[in-house]
């Protein structure tokens, strides 16, 4: 008890130090989290666009009406493999989401395309990866979410300040996901 | 067994009950009347006339009496004991069979002891006496009796040592349709000092986007794309159905899932009197809750 009372500025001292310490690391495991995440998606997201040609190739022949969708996702492909930072791939990555959904619907309108055997193979291999994918971004979301949550949470944000963490970006959710309907569903309709 | 067969044993056994209830009822009957000074001959003359001389072996008498009301008393409840660990088990199991269910005793665990230690962490002993086996195309169950070693101190300060009930229930394994390569423990919602405060940071846990699901359950897996693959909306909201005192455990393509209560057999089933429609209904609700659980886990 004594040696509470002589000391106890060096003890708060000690209990500040280690607080601010554990709040340090939190933030880093978090960030790695995000990391990570972005790591996993980014390697099924490149899975994904390495089928795209092969869609392409197999439905183009079908869809002739569909000429411009299938430009514009073969250069968003491209736009993707090349996208440098974190924020252009999720954007890229947003509105391919978009773009491939669209396809996916307007294929409904092309019952020759659904007898193709390659075509259903790819369709079947499109689907896992597309569930894959939906996983990674809501992990990725919540891994971002905590992130962020912690970046911007008294007191750990003063940490954050001075080490200079900064809020992250999330994926958008497209609208088919939300209704928890995914390119799967879209193709057996 | 045929289920005429069983219930003539019921029958039987009932008689027996009852027919030693009778004998130790007519014997404290008898006993309470001799004592009774307005009757022609009580119990005491009885006793005077017989053993007068020697008042030891009155007390002897009485002895071995009150013996013989306690023996007549235990073997009519060890009719009922024959009929629970026997007969009424039998009774399930037929019933059983009717749904496609297959029942039988078991005598050592068909579950590996990691599992066991979800459903009664660190524990000491199985008992087997009631343990029991329930199997159909979608579920494999066993009934536990699974018990700690507890150390109490009493009065003088020496330390003793007791079993201590932790589980009893059933745990049931449900085959997957699909292999989800991950471990995945989903457990009762409990506080997380870092939700408020990050200084700690548990990257096995996995936060899900059902406030509903979030507020009744925790979900921990190493695997957070696999899991979330598993934990999709639509069986996020099922689960939801499913109570959270025992953890739901699932490994690849296996789930868990722990259910505390009392051996069916033993809930449906009555002793005095012939099984109602009402009990076979009870067993059949039992039934198709596991099948209810499996359509919602597979």
């Amino acid at each position: 008890m004594e040696f509470i009372q002589n000391n106890w500025g060096w003890i708060l001292l000690g209990f500040v130090i280690i607080t601010i310490v554990l709040m340090y690391n939190s933030l880093i495991a978090r960030k790695n989290m995000v990391e990570n995440m972005f790591g996993s998606i980014d390697a099924l997201l490149k899975q994904r666009y390495d089928m795209i040609p092969n869609l392409v190739a197999s439905v183009r022949e079908y869809m002739k009406h569909e000429r411009e969708v299938l430009e514009e996702i073969t250069k968003l492909r491209s736009a993707a493999i090349n996208a440098k930072s974190d924020d252009e791939k999720i954007d890229i990555e947003n509105r391919f989401e978009n773009l491939l959904s669209k396809l996916m619907v307007n294929i409904e309108n092309y019952p020759q395309l659904k007898a193709n055997e390659n075509f259903l193979k790819l369709q079947e291999a499109l689907k896992d990866i597309e569930d894959r994918i939906s996983a990674a971004r809501r992990a990725y979301n919540q891994a971002v979410t905590d992130y962020n949550n912690a970046v911007e949470m008294f007191p750990a944000n003063l940490i954050a300040k001075a080490f200079n963490f900064k809020r992250k970006k999330v994926f958008e959710i497209p609208e088919s996901e939300r209704e928890n309907v995914n390119v799967g569903d879209l193709f057996r309709k | 067994m045929d289920l005429f067969l069983i219930n003539q044993y019921r029958k039987k056994l009932l008689f027996i009950h009852f027919f030693y209830l009778f004998l130790a009822a007519l014997m404290i009957i008898i006993f309470f009347m001799g004592w009774d000074k307005y009757l022609y001959i009580g119990f005491k003359d009885i006793l005077n006339v017989i053993f007068s001389k020697n008042e030891e072996w009155a007390g002897w008498f009485l002895i071995v009496y009150a013996g013989l009301v306690i023996f007549f008393i235990f073997l009519a409840f060890k009719q009922k004991k024959i009929y629970d660990s026997e007969i009424r088990f039998e009774l399930c199991k037929n019933i059983l069979s009717n749904f496609g269910v297959e029942c039988e005793k078991a005598n050592n665990s068909f579950f590996d002891s990691n599992i066991l230690e979800f459903y009664a962490r660190d524990y000491d002993d199985i008992d087997y006496s009631r343990s029991h086996i329930i199997k159909s195309n979608h579920f494999f169950g066993q009934y536990f009796d699974i018990n700690k070693e507890v150390e109490t101190r009493d009065s003088d300060g020496n330390i003793q040592t007791h079993m201590e009930n932790v589980f009893s229930g059933y745990i049931f394994k449900f085959k997957l349709e699909k292999n989800y390569d991950c471990n995945i423990s989903i457990k009762k919602n409990s506080f997380h000092l870092s939700d408020i405060l990050p200084i700690t940071y548990d990257k096995s846990r996995i936060k899900l986007d059902n406030p509903n699901f979030e507020k009744k359950f925790d979900v921990y897996s190493e695997n957070q794309i696999n899991a979330r693959i598993y934990l999709n909306q639509k069986r996020m909201e099922n689960l939801l159905k499913l109570d959270n005192k025992n953890p739901l455990i699932i490994l690849n393509d296996i789930a868990f899932y722990g259910i505390s209560m009392e051996p069916i057999y033993l809930i449906a089933i009555p002793f005095y009197r012939e099984i109602k429609e009402k009990e076979i209904n009870e067993i059949k609700e039992f039934y198709d809750i596991l099948e209810g659980i499996y359509e919602i886990l597979k």
